[in-house]
């Protein structure tokens, strides 16, 4: 046998990736190979080396906070599964592969037609149709659109036809309730994807508004609404939006999404305040005979010991013995 | 009796939530373990976990048997360790060496408080050893220090590695070799 297969095995010995008889082959070789034995040596040395960094043993409340996330995380992806992937996953469900490819073609096939048709159609018919489009818009014919995109097609200089394509985007103005269901799913969608802080943050000031009449009685937060907020609160780049957020929000405690929530900001945020802010919004003896009460009293265990902020240790330590007498 | 992998997969395909979680929380310390181990980094460690989790969450209700849960679990959490990027690239992040205070304002390394009480000479000493041993491994592949983890410290067998990473056992032995070889090169003046 070649001494490099023996050097290969003694590094397999170590990990105990050796058979009895590849072993015993290695003793014997090992008992009269000097080289080996000062290369089995200096193996050992750094594999006792190694055993001294035993990276990380998990601990209970880290485990129980990377789940806290993970059930968050997956609250929030299942809330914003959109409808045509449930309608997708139904059909995959359905359907059987050669069906699936069957009307795969089919589909192909339609979409072939509609392209022909629209290309090779009458080009007058294609012009009314674009004049049709474009003018029949108030908001175009008032100069009130934004135009953009414009792509010159085709200019005949004998008659003056010209033919182009643009983009409009014209401007909407809403004016109504607060409370109005839809209004609030404007602003929601301005607050989970406007590149602009400040508007992000007007949105959520807006929504706020609804929850400070909510104190006097009017309805709770609608679904998209609440999941916007959430979003917010625990994505949104600008500290303002989420701290707007988090005031919103904790008016419709003890709803266990928010809760939720609530419980990610004290796991995962950066900024003490808003922490701070968060710990003061759970108060604990209102979630006893809740479902959530195992969570939330996991993370004020956990923050009583390990968080890095004194407030916040002591106000979790002082919560936990209230509810403990 | 507790129910079988198999068992909990069927009733999450049918969208049991309380089956899910009863199967993550099966395998989940593991999963946590391996991420730690290979990042060296809380946040980054809860962040592959909860990556793989939500991968295993939206492949559930296509996953075919073609392998054990365990084995198809385990190699979505090497291929997440593979590509994860850290957040220490993107901003700062807490490592599990760097020191935190603890009640009485004496500050400690996180790591120990995540892993349990030991004397304080002991927690200098290892904690200079395995600063010295971190920094070796940082000089390690991504694969080396894969496979590396998954052998020195979780103990796999070199075959069930190879099964974990959808590759041949010689490489597995190569990345393993190859990384013995780096760590020792890094350790020889540090060898205990």
């Amino acid at each position: 046998m070649k001494h490099k297969q023996f050097e290969e095995w003694l590094r397999l010995s170590l990990y105990d990736e050796l058979n009895d008889q590849e072993q015993a082959v290695l003793d014997k070789h090992l008992a009269a190979c000097e080289r080996c034995r000062v290369e089995f040596d200096e193996l050992k040395k750094i594999h006792s080396t190694l055993a001294h960094h035993r990276p990380i043993a998990i601990q209970e409340p880290f485990l129980q906070d990377a789940r806290r996330n993970l059930r968050l995380r997956i609250q929030t992806e299942s809330e914003h599964h959109s409808p045509w992937a449930k309608v997708r996953a139904l059909f995959d469900g359905i359907l059987a592969p050669p069906l699936q490819v069957a009307l795969g073609g089919a589909a192909i096939l339609i979409l072939g037609i509609l392209v022909g048709y629209i290309v090779f159609k009458s080009p007058s018919d294609n012009l009314l149709a674009m004049r049709q489009t474009a003018f029949a818009s108030p908001a175009v014919e008032a100069g009130e659109s934004q135009i953009t995109n414009i792509r010159f097609l085709d200019r005949n200089t004998q008659n003056g036809d010209v033919e182009f394509t643009f983009e409009t985007m014209t401007p909407v103005r809403i004016r109504g309730n607060v409370n109005d269901e839809n209004i609030q799913k404007v602003l929601a969608r301005a607050l989970v994807s406007d590149q602009n802080a400040g508007i992000r943050l007007r949105a959520v000031n807006m929504i706020g508004t609804k929850a400070e009449q909510k104190l006097f009685g009017t309805p709770g937060l609608d679904g998209q609404v609440k999941t916007a907020l959430i979003t917010a609160l625990s994505q949104d780049k600008n500290l303002g939006v989420r701290k707007e957020a988090l005031h919103v929000l904790k008016n419709y405690l003890p709803d266990s999404a928010i809760v939720r929530a609530f419980l990610g900001v004290l796991a995962n945020e950066k900024n003490t305040g808003l922490k701070i802010a968060a710990i003061n919004s759970l108060d604990l003896s209102k979630y006893e005979n809740q479902p959530m009460n195992r969570e939330i009293l996991d993370m004020f265990k956990n923050k009583a010991q390990s968080d890095d902020n004194n407030y916040i240790r002591i106000k979790a330590k002082a919560a936990l013995q209230e509810v403990q007498q | 009796m507790a129910a079988n992998d198999t068992e909990l997969i069927v009733q999450t395909q049918r969208g049991n939530m309380d089956a899910f979680e009863q199967l993550v929380q099966r395998y989940d310390k593991r999963v946590l373990t391996i991420a730690a181990g290979y990042v060296n980094c809380a946040d980054d460690a809860k962040d592959i976990y909860q990556e793989v989790f939500l991968r295993v969450y939206k492949g559930l209700p296509k996953f075919q048997y073609k392998s054990e849960f365990s084995t198809w679990l385990y190699r979505i959490t090497t291929n997440v360790c593979l590509s994860h990027r850290s957040r220490g690239r993107r901003h700062s992040h807490t490592s599990l060496d760097q020191n935190v205070n603890d009640d009485d304002g004496q500050p400690h390394a996180l790591k120990d408080t995540l892993a349990g009480d030991t004397s304080a000479d002991q927690q200098a000493h290892d904690a200079e050893i395995s600063m010295r041993v971190e920094q070796a491994l940082k000089t390690l592949s991504p694969r080396q220090r894969m496979v590396f983890t998954l052998k020195h410290y979780e103990g796999y067998k070199l075959r069930e590695i190879a099964e974990m990473m959808k590759c041949r056992e010689g490489t597995v032995k190569k990345y393993l070799f190859e990384a013995m070889a780096r760590l020792k090169k890094q350790l020889k003046d540090f060898a205990v």
